[in-house]
């Protein structure tokens, strides 16, 4: 194997497609709460060592929700939102009028929606610049620590290659609280064909 | 794997489709085996303890590019690999006993015949027969997550788990 | 006479959401589909006038329960609401028979309009 090679120039390439699908994203997100501002993060992108994917959570063992998509297509991205416990509860009952926030049945179809419409949101964008035609699964949540979402979701994706690319973005609101991250793992083969599509090869 | 002295105790860190073994005194834990799985192998007598936390089952699927493998990301090849440093740490095969955890199914509605977690359960199970490394204990399936700490002095594993605290196994 | 409508999503509360709005602007709902396999039955036992339709779902995706909807009764009545706003996926369900698309998050009133609209032909 040649060794995967990603210069500054590509890891940008990556950050902008972050950029403009996250954007996309928190615009639905926005639009879900009525237009409330949400605020993010410049996305960033790492080349990790599979071992420190779930490092790249603050608190492998702290509790957390997390909704994991797969984009899947003409290439192939695994998407993971993280929310913590009490940003969950807060989107639960902003979108849920009269609700506690409870990971009730409800509550937990609310967090899928919303990992659903974030998540095409962002592939509708990637699509838009790459051309390229991308579906996301089902949306599953589950809430447990963080470092076990993050490995189960590496088993569960076969993201195991022993360098991964990770792009991370944060957001947050004011008025309802919540705080979460988006992280983004493609398949080698995907940022390839990306790559190519963007004439970078 | 990261090591650190807390205490005058060693303690090491086993990250993912990584590996750990200590003599005579210390901790080496692991955070966070969802669908992974903690397999601690211990042996009383030389007081060797080691720690495989694995995230698939098989290593022939997965060969990268190069036929490489990563042995210390499959089941099939992780609990050979951690055998062999125990042996030389003074381990000896006859004397190992062996406590496993994780396996678990996180995601709810994942709807598949077999998941990957009950897939890593069955092929560590059939790993440590095959080495004739009997399995003494046990906490796996399920829906949540698990933290393994072994405790090289006593072969002493526990379980811990959000919201549930810690068991012994 | 109220049109009755029947409600495609795998999430329950999309369901919810649809139901609320279109209950508030005088639809019957009279049925919720939890994934594409559903609404085809549903549609068979309940003729409704009108369909809403998620494509993202487990078991049977919309493109393929609007398409065997179609074969059912060409004169189905479905639009699509979907997060997926992605182009050759709302012609190939514009295509496959639906008759509008609503991109999600959406506006009450854009649900209202294309209801009215779809209904409103024969």
């Amino acid at each position: 194997m040649e060794e995967r090679k990603i210069d500054s120039n590509r890891l940008d390439v990556l950050k902008e497609l972050a950029n403009i699908g996250v954007g996309n994203a928190i615009t639905s997100l926005s639009q879900l709460l009525s237009g409330e501002k949400v605020d993010m993060d410049v996305p960033a992108a790492f080349l990790l060592p599979l071992q420190d994917v779930p490092a790249s959570l603050e608190g492998e063992e702290t509790a957390v929700v997390g909704v994991y998509i797969e984009g899947k297509g003409d290439v192939n991205l695994t998407i993971l939102f993280v929310l913590s416990l009490e940003s969950a509860a807060n989107l639960i009952s902003a979108l849920l009028p009269g609700s506690a926030g409870d990971f009730d049945e409800m509550g937990i179809s609310v967090l899928t929606e919303v990992g659903n419409i974030l998540t095409a949101s962002y592939l509708n964008a990637i699509s838009i610049m790459t051309n390229l035609q991308l579906l996301p699964t089902p949306p599953e949540v589950a809430v447990d620590m963080a470092g076990a979402i993050i490995s189960t979701v590496l088993a569960e994706a076969r993201v195991i290659d022993d360098e991964i690319v990770l792009l991370k973005t944060s957001l947050n609101t004011r008025q309802t609280r919540i705080e979460g991250s988006i992280l983004i793992l493609p398949d080698a083969g995907a940022l390839e064909k990306i790559f190519r599509i963007l004439g970078l090869t | 794997m990261i090591s650190m002295i807390v205490d005058n105790t060693e303690i090491v860190k086993v990250k993912i489709a990584d590996m750990a073994v200590l003599k005579d005194n210390g901790l080496i834990i692991t955070v966070g085996l969802g669908s992974c799985v903690g397999i601690c192998l211990y042996d009383e007598i030389s007081r060797v303890g080691g720690l495989a936390h694995i995230l698939l089952a098989e290593s022939q699927q997965f060969k990268s590019r190069d036929g490489a493998v990563n042995k210390a990301k499959f089941a099939d090849t992780a609990i050979p690999l951690l055998l062999e440093k125990m042996e030389k740490f003074g381990g000896k095969r006859s004397r190992l006993r062996s406590k496993i955890a994780g396996g678990s199914q996180l995601f709810v509605f994942k709807k598949t015949n077999i998941s990957v977690g009950e897939k890593n359960v069955e092929t560590v199970r059939r790993t440590l027969k095959k080495l004739n490394i009997p399995v003494v204990g046990e906490d796996v399936g399920g829906s949540h997550g698990r933290t393994m700490r072994l405790y090289i002095d006593s072969g002493r594993v526990t379980i811990s788990t959000v919201g549930k605290g810690e068991i012994e196994i | 006479m109220a049109k009755k409508v029947l409600i495609t999503d795998d999430t329950a509360f999309m369901r919810m959401t649809l139901r609320n709005v279109l209950e508030k602007n005088g639809y019957e709902i009279a049925g919720e589909a939890e994934d594409g396999q559903q609404a085809v039955d549903k549609y068979g036992m309940i003729k409704p006038d009108l369909v809403t339709m998620d494509i993202t779902m487990p078991n049977m995706d919309g493109i393929t329960a609007i398409k065997l909807i179609m074969k059912q009764d060409p004169n189905a009545k479905i639009v699509v609401v979907s997060a997926m706003g992605q182009k050759a996926l709302v012609i190939e369900a514009l295509n496959s028979g639906a008759k509008d698309f609503i991109v999600k998050p959406f506006q009450p009133d854009r649900i209202v309009e294309a209801l009215q609209k779809v209904s409103s032909t024969s």
